[in-house]
């Protein structure tokens, strides 16, 4: 009798079978979360440029030609990372690049509260600066901190139903 | 099946067909991962031009005063001082919705200038102050070369923008009596000195610290560290960024233009020499 074809082991799904059941759903769920946190984050802001580089500057923490190039380009960023998401098109590839954004946003964050500044964070649009009474710092870092634990997740275990990943068959 | 060091003719056949199968496996998998990068180049190289599109695009409507580090509080994108009802420079807030902007691009050297203010600022503050309209004032500094090399032009849309900032509650009153004290241009001396700019400063209630400033040259900024940058506060870069912003905006910049909602008036239909004819041309804009 002929043997099995002999299959090379990594040609097999990575981690696929052991997984347990939920895991699946659930990085499903990060994935279309991430994708519309980051389309709508980048569309409220792509519409007024000039308002995004100021909510950058507003964290006094690039030099001003930096501020103007993060400003400027952070929204578009942000649409390609989203719509990247949503298709589940090279997944694990837009989950860090979203990943190390929210890294990097968490750090302006926390840096402006332990500065003492008040201002928006302009995650959504707007941003600059407001009352000290209406900074909403702690709000906004639990929010970041819950979307990189949502990309870590998808890091890991970045093969989800209903992606161009799947339906391409890209070896990843 | 057979357990001798020599492997059978079918043991033969059954090796060649397994290396053949994982050759085809190989190439299968090669030719996918090159499918891969194929698709992954081209997603990243739309994704590369999406950025660079987005950013050439904003960098070419940008506005010359983005770059600007000090600008005048409540003042607009445009260049412009707006004052609303309370006839406080950069505060429009309590303005209807419905008010039109009237907008007023002048150099405090222009004569017509001056007479446009003389002729027309009351109408203005009137329906400023019902509500009517919003005013912006465009200070812009294009005549500097006639005032005998004082820059005159430019010193004193600094002090208008130092006072806006600072005393923004003076500003109407110090840029009313900035146009009635007008040097001649074609005069002996086509310019006022700091000492007299910041005279009328203080006469329209401007507080002396801030008049002390144009009053020593301090607002001029003309004090500069190793690199070029001022070392005092200074609104000559506004001033300048706000010119060219002008000139951007309404192709000619001559002074004085004035804009009705971003239409500019036409002197033929209105002639703003005539009394009666600007608030006509707004009320025509109303309705």
């Amino acid at each position: 009798m002929s043997a099995p074809t002999q299959l090379d082991p990594a040609a097999s799904p990575p981690r696929g079978r052991d997984a347990p059941p939920w895991h699946t759903p659930l990085a499903l769920a990060a994935r279309l979360l991430l994708g519309v946190v980051a389309l709508v984050a980048g569309l409220s802001k792509i519409g007024d440029l000039p308002a995004s580089v100021r909510a950058v500057r507003a964290f006094e923490l690039l030099p001003e030609q930096l501020a103007v190039i993060a400003g400027t380009t952070l929204p578009m960023i942000e649409i390609v990372l989203g719509v990247l998401l949503l298709l589940g098109l090279f997944t694990r590839v837009a989950a860090i690049g979203f990943g190390l954004l929210l890294v990097a946003f968490s750090i302006a964050i926390v840096s402006a509260w332990a500065r003492g500044l008040a201002i928006d964070c302009g995650c959504f649009g707007g941003g600059g600066p407001v009352d000290p009474a209406e900074t909403t710092y702690l709000q906004d870092l639990l929010r970041d901190l819950g979307m990189i634990a949502a990309a870590a997740v998808l890091v890991i275990r970045p093969r989800t139903p209903f992606s161009l990943d799947r339906s391409l068959d890209l070896s990843l | 099946m057979s357990t001798q060091g020599r492997p059978t003719k079918n043991e033969r056949r059954e090796e060649a067909r397994a290396a053949a199968a994982r050759m085809r496996e190989e190439q299968e998998r090669k030719a996918k991962r090159q499918r891969t990068i194929a698709i992954a180049v081209i997603v990243a190289v739309l994704a590369v031009l999406a950025v660079l599109i987005a950013y050439i695009m904003a960098e070419e409507n940008r506005s010359a005063l983005e770059e600007v580090e000090l600008r005048p509080q409540g003042s607009t994108m445009s260049g412009a001082i707006p004052v609303g009802p309370a006839g406080v420079a950069g505060s429009t807030e309590e303005a209807p919705a419905d008010a039109v902007t009237v907008s007023v691009y002048s150099d405090y050297l222009c004569p017509f200038c001056a007479l446009f203010e003389e002729l027309n600022d009351e109408v203005l503050n009137e329906m400023r102050e019902a509500g009517e309209i919003v005013v912006e004032y465009h200070p812009v500094s294009i005549l500097d070369r006639a005032s005998a090399g004082t820059a005159y032009s430019t010193r004193s849309a600094t002090a208008a923008a130092l006072v806006a900032d600072q005393a923004p509650e003076h500003f109407l009153e110090f840029n009313r009596l900035l146009m009635a004290n007008q040097p001649s241009e074609t005069g002996a001396t086509p310019y006022l000195t700091d000492a007299e700019i910041a005279a009328l400063a203080r006469e329209a209630g401007v507080p002396d610290d801030v008049a002390a400033r144009i009053e020593s040259g301090e607002y001029l900024g003309q004090m500069a560290d190793g690199e070029g940058r001022p070392l005092t506060e200074t609104f000559v870069p506004w001033v300048e960024a706000a010119t060219d912003q002008a000139s951007q905006d309404l192709g000619r910049l001559a002074t004085p233009t004035i804009l009705i909602d971003g239409e500019v008036l036409d002197v033929q239909e209105y002639n703003w020499q005539q009394e009666g004819e600007l608030r006509r041309a707004i009320e025509d804009a109303r309705a």
